[in-house]
């Protein structure tokens, strides 16, 4: 997760917000905060600590380019990281060109194009003792529908096999895959992977949300008409991604594998 | 061997539990089974009125699982019907007043009596649903065919699968066939779809059932009426006979010249 540059205050309320939207779904998590060059105090980090706390995360390690805010994180009582052992993480997450504002980004500990995300303990770039990194499924199937009132929430994709109906939600880091009707609400990249596409063979969902974008689907048509002829063509399988910011949605065959890099993930 | 037990449930409020309940109750008896009714809305108790019992009742369930009485003693034979009774529930008292072991007890207990024992359940999914479903052999879900009682109902199937193990059968109740036929509302086709549950019968929407139940005789007594038809069939289908869903189309002349064009 990123947040922009700018004042403390205003990242902080930002960095609330997203946690606020993101509705628990990194419970439990461990966080390695990436301040980059800022320099931060101890009141800071303990602000930012009681966030996270409130939200259930552990704040785990912080890594920063600039010594004094080391220092007031190891007197807060946080690991802390250089920054310049990057190894864990194959992207950086700072956008270190911005010196006099740089951004606060936080992170949870995720490489955010090959694995889906981290919620649970993860391993900080050596801070700490290293730990043998947890071997986590890529994906989830549930076999069954979803009824109303049924959420299913994992960090890993999600393939179900069987109707999502509506009043059922699913939310997941990675993709979601319906092997049959979506009719309730998708989250797919719910940790900001805007990479992340929902699937449907009957594509009919109250809500779909990508990262932080939501999409509703457009109104049926009313009625399936008297005379056959006016009957709805037969649905074909439909994929939504994230376009130019946008959530899109196309019949599966419309969709050619190398546009927009999207299997390129 | 003991008769079983059979629980009427919806989640959403007003789709015709109680009307269910006393139709079937009462097509079942008409068949020679011995039917007992039980009204677990305690608090709100209507079944009584449904059936036009209302008057005869002495002794209701809390009386029973408080010791005040028999079993017995609080059982309303059917005036019309032989083979029926009634266990009223009380409407002084709160649901909290019968916690969900009693209500099985009682109902063990009705279940060595008869054939068919048939608990009217609260609409809602707390504590007098849960103790409506706990004695359950079956549970029959109530649902119109609309967006609402659709999910909720939705929902009480996913409870039941999830906590009580059940296969719930489906009742569609008030179910208007000239829109379904004209597409303007869903079908039962597009209702089985969704709730991907049994169906044990289709409910037409009709007057003669809505002032049936205000009056207190059921509409199944009145053999006259074309929808007591839909109640007696799905009453077949409870005691395991295989009967075909029957024509929505009002009789008559206008009925007669729609069929004929196979509309």
């Amino acid at each position: 997760m990123e947040v922009g540059e700018g004042e403390w205050g205003d990242l902080l309320h930002q960095l609330e917000d997203r946690l606020h939207a993101a509705e628990g779904f990194f419970r439990g998590g461990r966080v390695v905060l990436d301040v980059g060059a800022r320099p931060l105090a101890e009141e800071h980090l303990r602000a930012v600590s009681h966030l996270f706390a409130a939200h259930a995360m552990h704040l785990g390690v912080v890594r920063a380019t600039d010594a004094r805010t080391l220092e007031a994180a190891t007197a807060v009582g946080v690991a802390v990281s250089d920054g310049a052992d990057d190894l864990d993480l194959p992207e950086p997450v700072t956008p270190s060109k911005a010196t006099p504002s740089p951004t606060a980004p936080a992170s949870t500990a995720k490489p955010p194009a090959v694995k889906p995300t981290a919620a649970p303990p993860v391993v900080a770039p050596r801070a700490e003792p290293p730990l043998e990194p947890l071997p986590r499924p890529l994906h989830f199937v549930h076999r069954g529908s979803l009824r109303s009132g049924q959420v299913l929430r994992k960090t890993e994709s999600i393939v179900i096999i069987g109707d999502v109906n509506p009043g059922a939600q699913v939310i997941s880091g990675g993709d979601i895959m319906v092997w049959g009707r979506l009719r309730g609400v998708a989250h797919a990249g719910a940790d900001g992977n805007r990479r992340a596409v929902v699937t449907a063979i009957d594509f009919v969902p109250t809500q779909l949300r990508i990262a932080n974008l939501t999409a509703i689907a457009p109104e049926p048509k009313k009625g399936r008409g008297l005379m056959f002829w006016k009957k709805e063509a037969a649905r074909r399988p439909e994929i939504a991604r994230v376009v130019e910011g946008r959530i899109v949605v196309e019949p599966w065959d419309e969709t050619k594998p190398n546009s927009q890099g999207m299997w390129r993930k | 061997m003991p008769g079983s037990v059979i629980t009427v449930t919806s989640g959403k409020g007003g789709v015709g539990k109680t009307t269910t309940t006393a139709n079937l109750a009462v097509a079942l008896a008409l068949t020679g089974k011995r039917v007992i009714v039980v009204d677990a809305d305690i608090g709100l108790r209507n079944l009584d009125l449904v059936m036009g019992l209302e008057n005869r009742i002495l002794y209701d369930v809390v009386d029973v699982v408080e010791g005040r009485c028999q079993l017995q003693q609080a059982l309303v034979r059917d005036t019309r019907v032989d083979s029926l009774y009634l266990l009223a529930a009380a409407q002084t008292r709160d649901k909290a007043d019968v916690g969900i072991q009693q209500m099985v007890a009682v109902c063990r207990t009705l279940s060595n009596m008869a054939d068919y024992v048939i608990i009217d359940s609260p609409a809602g999914i707390e504590h007098g649903f849960q103790s409506a479903v706990a004695p359950s052999d079956r549970v029959l879900i109530v649902t119109t065919p609309d967006v609402s009682a659709l999910r909720d109902a939705d929902k009480v199937i996913f409870l039941l699968e999830r906590d009580w193990k059940h296969q719930p059968g489906l009742v569609v109740n008030r179910y208007n066939a000239k829109l379904s036929r004209a597409g303007e509302l869903r079908d039962v086709d597009d209702i089985l779809d969704i709730l991907a549950v049994d169906l044990l019968g289709v409910v037409p929407e009709d007057k003669s059932i809505v002032l049936a139940t205000d009056r207190g005789t059921p509409v199944v007594l009145n053999s006259k009426t074309w929808v007591s038809q839909a109640y007696r069939n799905i009453a077949q289908r409870i005691m395991g006979n295989n009967v075909p869903l029957m024509d929505f189309r009002e009789p008559g002349i206008m009925g007669a010249v729609a069929r004929l064009f196979g509309r």
